[in-house]
């Protein structure tokens, strides 16, 4: 019988601390623990021996930091091996016992906090997994804080192995882990990644932790794991007690087995003693058998986002498609432009972002996973990836952090054959267009069917019904005015299915006036017709406030009364006056008042050349807050208020000289980055904020760049000068081999230095042309430069 | 025995005029840069959970420095620092990566504001610090001395993290750099009789 029948028919009962055993032994000091099962291999396998003679079921390994982080690939092969022979050695004797490999975290926060990314701990990962696949049992991933440490573990397990693989993670008192992840995160991220089994271990003692047990209770299908430690550690008499008793455990381990938990042990501090007493309590005991839940979650790595109760707000706006700012932004290869927007989206009450790429002329494949990386560290919201490129899909489902929504699949057997081995590998829930082979039908009851197909298949897949949201498709009324109808109908034949609907509602208006007022109104209606999500324009006043007010009224005639309606009020609408502002845009760019900034630049525009705005208003105020810096007058935080207005400004120009088909830069070209090693980039930014408002096009290549990307960007981008920063002076090593890289393969372009720990003296030892020692020096030594050549 | 140690942002003493400094306020504030504190103020206040570490141990000394536990370090500045004093507690110390997210969520479309909360975080992490020598360690806020200060090596982070169990414990960890991830935290030692 394997791990996984037995866990179908009894509690599973695993051992104690392997940590706190090793201590008691009083063994000679090793740099790891690890290295005891070749120097000490008849302690550990006594320890195990311990354990299964205590009634465990399970014994795990002594591999908790067994990787290449610590450890050479020879020194590991021969660790995890000698962990393998003390648990076989163990065994001996038993029947029905199991192997666990144990797998903790790697101790580096991943990227882009941190300076390991997730192929990296993939990677360390599936070295580990790869040495025990065929001697363990099963792989325990255990003490994970971290969302996307997890991900790469299981991910690393599930590819490199076919093994059982249970789950475990830390959470604190305010039910979390240490980066932020709730319980209903993990387990939507966990079930899509197919585990089998998830819970929670070490950190909190038992009746702490039974408090984080209802949202597994509420929200996990998947059997529970529960492993605490004895309580908190206290010194008495100069030794390290832990301060729950076994009665104690055991009590509340019973408790949380009339919970649901199905996986028993302990982490810090248990001893063979307290799994005696465990074993002994609960292997005769019942349990309880896991009840299916239908919730649809999905997930970032913070919080889970349930659809089916409150209407679910997707933000649309990164989407290229029909947004020439967007479009621009995405082949510029301008990220904080399309993160802005994200930002933007939240703060007007998007609960998801629906992220699309998809412009011919830009290679979907990397900038789509690229975006999803990059979005995810600066939103929390839970990220729709919508795109119609499967091997765009999997990168950017691979890499996110957490369950994501897939946009979309269609009755087409082509487009399921392609997204449902997708959803199926990495988790997630998928929009399902009703349409197929034979295009959208024109009823309802077709609309259905195909939404029937789409469920039918993917259960074929073990997809199940709750992560199909079916989008039964918005028409435009005014090419059939039956358009609203079909699809009203539809969305309420397939919420009585016991589906969650979804809508991209903008679509109805095509052709109309007055177009927010029709989507709202037929967004209400569809809110009334049971709809539970929509991707919209989280901008809209109307479409915002329809979310909160949906309208049971009867649809019959919709569309003739809206056209009707929209058509008489568009000639009665009058542009709304202008208020009289006091303030010119050189002194509202000068206090830093952005909104401001932004209006009065957009009503100058009306009478005014878009370059003379800049030379005689923008500028003569950047310069002047520039000025004011320079002699210690005006301060950081004031200066960048100011830089913001003029960005805001900036931004209503750059719109109405596009309109004309010219620039609005002065065709200079530079790239920035931090250099390798180095995680801070906000002194970086500023830089590039200043150097833009003064016209530059600056390419910003991010922190923690490596020499030579930064010298092929530079390179491939027709880059003049590269300004480069670093705040360490452990870092300053890689600025001097950039530059150093820089001069052998493209000594044409001038290099700038600038950061915390950088000085005139040392920017010449290391050959930087110039040296910044402020965000305002950077663009006064480049208009010096670009002024004199 | 390491014990862990949580102050509510809120009741944290967060010197003001210190955070303006971080951001390179120099002198006199006005209206629109308090706004800005406050604003930073009210969004660290709902994300931030400061967490610390410490753990107390004997300290001998040799010429050129001082062992700590098992720890010989080389350094006459931090031997200098002890003066002598029979035990010392290592602390680590974070504002957590709650702190990070929101200093890079703003540094695209508000960078005025990441720059406050950049040194907001610094200065709670510091005002922390300080709550921890005043409470438990019974000594004056700057009675601590970290790594990479005078000749005690920057990579002695690692040493602290380790032993403090700081990275399973409070989510502290180091780059290869030796830059601390979440970037707002500190390592350090301070003098204790034990």
């Amino acid at each position: 019988m394997n791990i996984l029948e037995k866990l179908s028919k009894e509690i599973i009962i695993f051992d104690g601390a392997m940590g706190t055993m090793i201590q008691s032994k009083n063994l000679p000091k090793v740099p790891l623990p690890e290295i005891y099962n070749l120097t000490e291999s008849e302690v550990i396998t006594s320890i195990h021996r311990e354990y299964l003679e205590a009634g465990a079921d399970v014994i795990t390994l002594n591999t908790f930091g067994a990787n290449t982080l610590k450890f050479s690939k020879e020194e590991l092969k021969e660790i995890i091996d000698a962990a393998l022979k003390c648990g076989e050695k163990a065994r001996e004797g038993f029947s029905e016992r199991y192997l666990a490999l144990d797998i903790g975290p790697l101790g580096k926060l991943l990227a882009p906090f941190g300076d390991l990314s997730f192929e990296e701990a993939y990677e360390i990962f599936a070295e580990t997994i790869r040495i025990a696949e065929d001697r363990a049992d099963l792989i325990i991933i255990e003490t994970m804080n971290d969302s996307f440490e997890t991900k790469a573990a299981v991910l690393a397990a599930k590819e490199n192995s076919s093994l059982p693989v249970f789950v475990s993670n830390v959470y604190d008192e305010n039910k979390k882990l240490m980066t932020g992840a709730s319980a209903p995160a993990m387990i939507a991220l966990l079930e899509g990644l197919r585990v089998d089994a998830i819970g929670l271990n070490c950190s909190l003692g038992p009746e702490k932790m039974l408090q984080v047990l209802p949202d597994f209770q509420k929200y996990s299908s998947t059997p529970l794991l529960i492993m605490p430690n004895a309580g908190l550690p206290k010194i008495i008499d100069g030794k390290t007690l832990f301060d729950v008793s076994e009665d104690e455990f055991v009590k509340a381990m019973e408790k949380a087995t009339q919970m649901g938990a199905r996986i028993v042990g302990g982490c810090c501090g248990t001893t063979p003693s307290y799994i005696r007493k465990l074993s002994k309590a609960l292997k005769p005991k019942a349990f309880r058998e896991i009840t299916k839940k239908n919730h649809t979650l999905v997930s970032s790595y913070t919080h889970a986002v349930l659809w089916g109760e409150e209407p679910v707000c997707i933000g649309e706006r990164i989407n290229p498609t029909g947004k020439s700012k967007v479009k621009a932004a995405f082949r510029e290869g301008d990220l904080s432009f399309i993160l802005s927007e994200g930002i933007y989206q939240q703060k007007a009450g998007a609960k998801m972002l629906d992220v699309n790429c998809g412009l011919p002329e830009i290679d979907e494949k990397e900038v789509l996973s690229s975006t999803v990386k990059a979005l995810q560290g600066v939103t929390d919201l839970p990220l729709v990836i919508d795109t119609s490129d499967p091997v765009a899909l999997e990168k950017a489902l691979r890499v996110y952090n957490g369950k994501a929504l897939v946009n979309s699949v269609n009755g087409k057997n082509e487009s399921m054959d392609a997204v449902f081995p997708l959803v199926k590998k990495y988790g997630g829930a998928v929009i399902a267009l009703t349409l197929d082979e034979k295009g959208i039908p024109e009823t309802a009851e077709e609309r259905i069917e195909i939404a029937k197909k789409i469920i039918a298949e993917a259960q074929s897949y073990g997809i199940e019904k709750k992560d199909i949201i079916v989008d039964a498709l918005t028409m435009a009324i005014s090419a059939d005015r039956n358009a609203a109808k079909v699809t009203l109908d539809s969305v309420k034949g397939i919420t009585a299915l016991g589906v969650n609907t979804v809508l991209g509602v903008s679509n109805v208006s095509f052709g109309l006036p007055l177009r927010d007022k029709v989507n709202s109104e037929f967004f209400a209606l569809a809110l009334g017709a049971g709809l539970k999500g929509a991707i919209l324009n989280p901008h809209s006043q109307l479409m915002m406030s329809a979310l909160n007010n949906p309208r049971n009224d009867s649809y019959e005639n919709f569309a003739e009364e809206i056209i009707d309606r929209v058509m008489k009020e568009e000639g009665s609408v009058t542009a709304s006056p202008q208020t009289a502002s006091d303030l010119t845009l050189k002194e509202a760019v000068e206090s830093g008042l952005v909104d401001k900034s932004r209006t009065l630049a957009k009503t100058a525009l009306e009478s005014s050349d878009p370059l003379e705005l800049v030379k005689e208003e923008i500028i003569p105020a950047l310069d002047k807050v520039g000025e004011g810096f320079e002699k210690g007058r005006v301060y950081l935080p004031s200066l960048l208020m100011s830089a913001e207005a003029a960005k805001a400004a900036f931004y209503e120009v750059k719109a109405k000289i596009q309109e004309k088909g010219t620039t609005a830069t002065n065709g200079r070209r530079l790239v920035i980055a931090t250099v390798k090693g180095d995680i801070h980039d906000i002194g970086k930014n500023i830089v590039k904020l200043l150097l833009e408002n003064y016209g530059y096009e600056v390419m910003d290549l991010g922190k923690d760049v490596p020499v030579e990307k930064i010298v092929d960007s530079a390179i491939d981008y027709k880059a003049e000068m590269v300004l480069l920063s670093a705040l360490m002076t452990t870092t300053v090593t890689s600025m001097e081999d950039t530059i150093k890289a820089l001069k052998e393969k493209a000594p044409h372009i001038r290099t700038m230095v600038g950061g915390a720990v950088l000085s005139e003296e040392y920017a010449k030892k290391i050959q930087a042309d110039f040296y910044a020692k402020d965000a305002m020096q950077s663009v006064r030594l480049c208009d010096q430069y670009f002024g004199n050549i | 025995m390491t014990v862990k140690f949580e102050a509510p942002f809120a009741e944290l003493e967060i010197d003001k005029n210190e955070a303006f400094r971080y951001a390179g306020i120099k002198g006199e504030a006005d209206e629109s840069l308090n706004r800005l504190y406050e604003k930073a103020y009210e969004l660290l206040a709902e994300s931030l959970k400061p967490k610390a570490v410490y753990k107390f141990y004997d300290c001998t000394y040799f010429e050129d420095g001082v062992i700590i536990g098992d720890e010989k370090i080389h350094s006459q500045g931090l031997k200098t620092f002890l003066k002598e004093s029979k035990g010392c507690a290592l602390m680590a110390a974070t504002a957590g990566i709650a702190a990070d997210r929101l200093i890079n969520r703003y540094s695209l479309c508000e960078p005025s504001l990441a720059l406050m909360l950049d040194a907001l975080a610094a200065a709670t992490v510091e005002a922390l610090c300080n709550k921890m020598c005043k409470e438990i360690f019974k000594v004056s806020c700057h009675r601590r001395f970290s790594p990479g200060y005078g000749d005690f090596p920057i990579a002695y982070q690692r040493f602290i993290i380790d032993e403090l169990g700081a990275t399973l414990n409070i989510g502290v960890t180091l780059t290869e750099s030796l830059m601390s991830a979440p970037s707002k935290s500190v390592t350090a030692v301070i003098p204790k009789d034990v």
